[in-house]
């Protein structure tokens, strides 16, 4: 036991964690050239036998035709009806209502080929439909989406429900639109894309775009972009509750730092000290808890807790939450506080706290 | 989908670090274990709708890097065969500030049959439960239990302490 657990806690610590992004990138060159050697191989093959039953001289009279041009794929302009109707329609995603589970939404796709089997994307066009328990249906088109290889800019948007059975969809052209069964057409956001500054408790969504963030004002029908810190490889922890701040994790591997707003609007800034295993944003406290959970040796992470805009700290021992299932997929990927977490025992050999606040 | 990979970072800076130990322990050798959880971190991405269903996130992943060792040893196995010349020798490697201990710890886990190691590695250093082991490796319970019974006899002097703390 001691020995293995020796061995578990020195080899987590003696290693090196590149940044994520390197990482995808230098696994996805080692594919690149995997692939290129592969077909290297398999031409190098084909001429070979090319040459043995040819000839070496027969090869020389003859001209190789050249391969053809792949045949360019478009997207048909199907309607909305017709794609939802159509039998080689998938569904992509349904959220159903969280105040009425009769009201569902469904994101369906068709796509002009048939999607590769393993993969459930590709190139086509998605419409929504948002049905209620009362016999409203509202169909509208969607984005066009390619596949997870080469992804298209905007994605399928993002939907989030910003009222009873009525969901706003983070999107661009088309769109952003507010949908709702009741609805006879979806209702366009004007954008507002001058940032101004943020009303502390006011809360955040995603921009159309999906860059920063903005307010939703669903008596206006606006989209207003806030005025934010632009700080690189920023997260920002969305929706904050109605009431909290926003705040949000900086920085990606072992140097990370949160940011968050204070009462009177503005932000400041506290370093994470230099962390040896990773961090990640525990994320939808109902009482404005700026919170992260940080990786220790063995099945137990530390969660971090602050229910003071980061001026004190708590430190709770929890479950991993990707083992744990804190987690929520829809309609963003995130880590979720534990339920009752000031109940969790404390750590017994805590890691440093965040380091004091910084205006920014 | 856009989600950007999120959840796939997120779940990278947690347990990149877990995976590659685990992992060190089952092949023994550093560079091919964190070969394979880099690579289970892309098949995440490639496959993101699977990832992100999967309720625990870790298990997922390290099903993954377990594929692509198995797959890694079926081919050195069959290479062996063909060429026994150039069999590979136990090929341990943990860095060169690894202590004695710990290579002779791998070298010890080397020994135990795959199934065998790996229910260990489970155990031991994932730190999962018999009932979660069962449920992660589709085996009754019982199974388990006979492979950790049997790993402690092979490996009497690195598991005999625990004996009271494990959670049989």
């Amino acid at each position: 036991m001691s020995d293995l657990r020796n061995f578990a806690r020195d080899t987590e610590r003696s290693l090196d964690q590149p940044p994520f992004e390197v990482m995808i990138a230098t696994r996805r060159r080692v594919h690149r050239r995997r692939a290129a050697v592969t077909a290297a191989a398999a031409v190098a093959a084909v001429l070979a036998l090319a040459l043995a039953v040819t000839g070496l001289t027969q090869l020389h009279q003859k001209q190789i035709p050249a391969r053809p041009a792949p045949p360019q794929l478009l997207v048909p302009d199907w309607t909305a009806h017709q794609i939802v109707a159509h039998p080689d329609a998938f569904v992509v995603k349904q959220l159903q209502s969280r105040t009425d589970p009769r009201t569902v939404l469904t994101v369906w796709k068709r796509c002009p080929t048939r999607p590769q089997p393993n993969h459930d994307d590709c190139l086509g066009r998605e419409a929504i439909a948002v049905a209620d328990g009362a016999g409203h249906r509202l169909v509208t088109l969607a984005a066009v989406t390619d596949t997870s290889q080469l992804p298209t800019p905007g994605g399928d948007g993002l939907l989030r429900e910003v009222g009873d059975g009525l969901w706003y969809w983070a999107h661009q052209d088309p769109g952003p639109y507010l949908v709702s069964a009741t609805m006879r057409t979806p209702v366009h956001l004007t954008v507002l894309d001058r940032p101004t500054p943020h009303v502390y408790g006011v809360p955040g969504v995603e921009c159309a775009n999906q860059e920063g963030l903005c307010t939703l004002d669903l008596n206006a029908r606006t989209l207003e972009r806030l005025a934010i810190p632009d700080l690189p490889d920023t997260r920002w922890a969305i929706p904050t509750a109605q009431g909290c701040g926003l705040w949000g994790l900086v920085g990606v591997g072992a140097r990370t730092r949160l940011v968050i707003q204070q009462r009177d609007g503005g932000f400041a800034t506290a370093d994470l000290p230099h962390a040896p295993l990773g961090v990640a944003m525990a994320e939808g406290g109902p009482n404005c808890e700026v919170a992260y959970y940080q990786s220790l040796v063995s099945d137990k992470s530390q969660l971090v807790v602050s229910i003071d805009q980061g001026k004190t700290w708590q430190i709770r021992q929890s479950p991993l939450p990707q083992v744990a299932g804190y987690y929520e997929h829809q309609p963003r990927d995130r880590f979720l506080i534990p339920p009752h977490w000031a109940d969790l025992p404390p750590t017994a050999h805590p890691l440093e706290l965040p380091d004091a606040l910084r205006p920014l | 989908m856009n989600d950007d990979g999120d959840v796939v970072r997120s779940v990278y800076d947690l347990s990149y670090r877990r995976l590659v130990t685990q992992m060190v322990a089952l092949c023994g050798n550093r560079s091919e274990a964190e070969d394979v959880v880099q690579e289970s971190f892309l098949t995440a991405l490639t496959h993101r709708s699977d990832f992100t269903e999967a309720a625990n996130k870790e298990a997922w992943l390290r099903t993954v890097c377990l594929n692509l060792l198995r797959n890694r040893w079926r081919r050195a196995r069959v290479a062996g065969r063909l060429l026994p010349k150039f069999r590979a020798e136990l090929n341990i490697q943990l860095g060169p500030q690894a202590p004695e201990d710990h290579v002779a710890l791998v070298q010890a886990l080397s020994r135990l049959s795959t199934q065998v190691r790996v229910t260990v590695v489970l155990h031991y250093i994932a730190d999962l439960s018999v009932a979660q082991i069962a449920h992660e490796l589709s085996v009754p319970e019982g199974t388990v239990k006979a492979r950790l019974a049997r790993a402690r006899a092979q490996m009497a002097s690195h598991l005999s302490d625990h004996e009271e703390a494990d959670h049989v």
